[in-house]
């Protein structure tokens, strides 16, 4: 008998442990899995009709609709502006702000506190809030740049954009900033929590031998912070970049379903996850459920080649104690 | 450089009403270039010394002088010293080489001071850069661990990292060298070979040095001179041996000793001692009657053919034998128990009596506070 210690005892482990993760394996097949495929499945689907379910044949012609459609390319646009702005901004803000809250003691709850707010308040109902703070006539932002002296900006006006283009690009960049501002606001909260974990994972000991060295802070934030938080860091990159792609409560509560503001009628703000919505809710038209579809599976392959890309980067400046 | 402490006082504040006293108007002088053990159990006061000393703690009351210089205001990195953390506290994302380099390329002062150093002795380097890796390979090469330069700290065994916490502190020429509790990471047998290896880079250095230890065999072993404290308050300063023959009080005799010692119930009375309820013998000068405990340290009792001056019978209950020492409890008349090396008779039996002597100079006699008040 000399069978190597403990394979015995591998192979009843990895019995029951199929049988402990059934529940778990269940509901993932039933939730994740299936919905899944079938999206997949019916991307392909020709003149797929959602109440009956008849379609003819699979093809990639749903993929070569939307990509030819303007207003599926406007809301990739759209979405990747928001991603590659937001993104950055908010992790170097939220990471600025983390630093501050970690090297101070006293009003750290009550800061934490404050930061944490937009996390637990309702989307549409800030929307509102934010669009209201940019109205023309009543809102806070232009009562103060009134006080800087400047003129009242029309930030969420479509007015005669319809026959101007220079108009429209003008609404356009407006409409943007708003959804960016709004975008990095609500996007903070998260990214404070989880950079603070990280910052008090940090052994102070490193500090105190750097500083007996005579580091300056700004250099063990260089070269002892930011390495030894680059794990955290990469973790809130990916999550940002997930979350971002699937931009889409924040354009409603600002503009509505028109994903513009008053008087746009070419769904300027639209973004992917707003043109799946669009696409669903027309769901008695013939192919509509399969757009939608072919949407997402898009949106999926985006958000997995700017992860894998961001993977394979870490490498390089991520470090695993 | 020598250090010295004045009245150097720390109180931490505490949430509850107090606060607590680590450090309570300790007053030191430490001698240049000697390798110093400041020893004590947990909670004494040693490592907050340590770092008060090192700029890294505030200093509550007193002063801390370098030679004549007050330091006491002083932050960490004009301080000069080098320090060792317990947990080493070496950078994980950076090589050895960068973590030895780290503090020669970080502080501004630094970097002037070998600018300096390189200007006036460039003959053997060719460029500052390869100054610059002479000094992190000599430090390496000083701890011997000049074949890991390129690997993390993950990649080394606790003994190689020590070695490089070592190499860190010593890389900038500190003149003063603080570690705490340096070997209290490692196993058995590598802290003896590493304490060693610590003892001879103090020398071959000649670099002030203080250890933090709560090892009372760590410190006697490699010390030149030890410090005992015990809440904060010192109990004892002076050469290892005499720490040892001569403690100043209950507390330093119990803790040099490792449990290796005997504190017995007596009294003193009509100038007699008294070892539990027998009369032992007559006191060399006068003393108050008094309950006493009387320090008989195991290697100290030895067995008397007969009954001799100073000797008391007791009678052998149990034997044990823990790798090269063994060990023989005897029952005194009054019941108390002693334990005392076994070093010659293997042929004891149980309820066998012995007459026993304790070495002269050792019997240590303590008042109920814990002062010693005779050592004969």
């Amino acid at each position: 008998m000399l069978r190597p210690k403990g394979t015995a005892r591998r192979n009843r482990y990895d019995n029951s442990a199929y049988f402990y993760l059934l529940p778990a394996l269940l509901l993932l097949a039933v939730f994740i899995v299936y919905p899944i495929m079938n999206t997949l499945i019916t991307s392909f689907k020709g003149e797929y009709r959602f109440l009956t379910g008849d379609f003819e044949g699979y093809s990639w012609q749903n993929y070569v609709e939307i990509i030819k459609d303007p207003i599926f390319r406007r809301a990739i646009l759209n979405t990747l502006f928001i991603a590659f702005v937001c993104i950055p901004a908010s992790m170097a803000i939220a990471l600025f702000l983390s630093l501050i809250l970690n090297s101070i003691q006293k009003w750290q709850g009550f800061f934490m506190t404050l930061f944490y707010l937009p996390q637990v308040t309702n989307v549409i109902a800030a929307g509102i809030v934010f669009a209201f703070m940019f109205n023309t006539n009543f809102g806070v932002i232009n009562m103060i740049l009134g006080w800087f002296g400047i003129d009242p900006v029309a930030w969420i006006s479509g007015q005669g954009i319809a026959s101007s283009p220079k108009l429209y690009h003008q609404a356009y960049a407006r409409s943007l900033f708003i959804v960016f501002v709004y975008t990095v606001w609500q996007g903070i909260s998260l990214k404070i929590i989880l950079f603070l974990s990280g910052l008090q994972n940090i052994n102070k000991q490193y500090y105190q031998a750097a500083k007996v060295d005579g580091t300056s802070t700004w250099r063990m934030i260089r070269k002892i912070t930011l390495p030894l938080l680059s794990p955290t860091t990469l973790y809130v990159f990916i999550t940002s970049v997930i979350t971002a792609f699937k931009a889409y409560a924040q354009v409603v509560a600002l503009f509505g379903n028109q994903y513009g503001p008053a008087g746009d009628d070419s769904k300027m703000m639209i973004t992917i996850v707003g043109y799946m919505m669009d696409s669903m809710g027309d769901y008695l038209s013939p192919g509509s459920i399969s757009k939608a579809s072919s949407a997402a599976m898009i949106l999926v392959v985006m958000v997995m080649i700017v992860t894998a890309v961001q993977i394979k980067i870490s490498k390089k400046w991520v470090h695993y104690n | 450089m020598q250090v010295r402490l004045e009245q150097l006082t720390k109180a931490f504040e505490s949430r509850k009403k107090d606060s607590v006293i680590a450090v309570n108007k300790l007053d030191l002088t430490i001698e240049s270039g000697k390798l110093i053990g400041l020893l004590g159990p947990s909670g004494c006061g040693k490592s907050t010394t340590l770092f008060m000393v090192a700029g890294i703690h505030d200093v509550t009351d007193g002063k801390i002088y370098f030679d004549d210089r007050d330091v006491t205001e002083l932050s960490a990195d004009k301080r000069g010293i080098g320090l060792v953390f317990q947990n080493y506290a070496l950078y994980p994302h950076l090589s050895v080489w960068d973590n030895i380099a780290f503090p020669l390329l970080n502080s501004k002062d630094m970097k002037k001071r070998l600018k300096k150093q390189f200007a006036e002795q460039h003959s053997n380097s060719p460029n500052y850069k390869a100054y610059i890796n002479k000094l992190v390979e000599d430090a390496a090469k000083l701890v011997e661990i000049t074949a890991y330069l390129d690997r993390k700290p993950g990649e080394l065994s606790g003994g190689q990292q020590q070695r490089v916490a070592i190499a860190r502190a010593i890389v900038k020429s500190p003149s003063i060298l603080l570690m705490d509790e340096p070997l209290s990471n490692l196993d058995a047998r590598l802290r003896i070979q590493t304490r060693d290896e610590i003892k001879r880079i103090q020398q071959q250095t000649g670099i002030t040095t203080i250890m933090v230890t709560h090892d009372q065999e760590e410190a006697l072993a490699i010390s030149d001179e030890v410090i005992v404290l015990k809440d904060g308050l010192l109990q004892q300063q002076g050469a290892p041996q005499d720490v040892y023959d001569n403690p100043a009080n209950q507390f330093v005799a119990e803790f040099i000793s490792r449990s290796q010692i005997n504190m017995v119930h007596g009294k003193i009375a009509t100038n007699k001692l008294y070892l539990g309820q027998e009369e032992w013998f007559p006191l060399p000068a006068p003393l108050m009657d008094q309950e006493v405990t009387i320090g008989l340290r195991y290697e100290n009792i030895k067995h008397a053919m007969e009954n001799i001056e100073r000797s008391f019978t007791a009678s052998v209950t149990a034997k044990a034998r823990i790798g090269g020492i063994s060990t023989v409890q005897v029952r005194l008349a009054d019941g108390q128990q002693i334990t005392l090396l076994n070093d010659h008779d293997e042929s004891l039996r149980e309820s066998e009596r012995l007459n026993l002597v304790v070495k002269p100079q050792s019997i240590l006699v303590f008042n109920q506070k814990g002062e010693k008040i005779l050592q004969c």
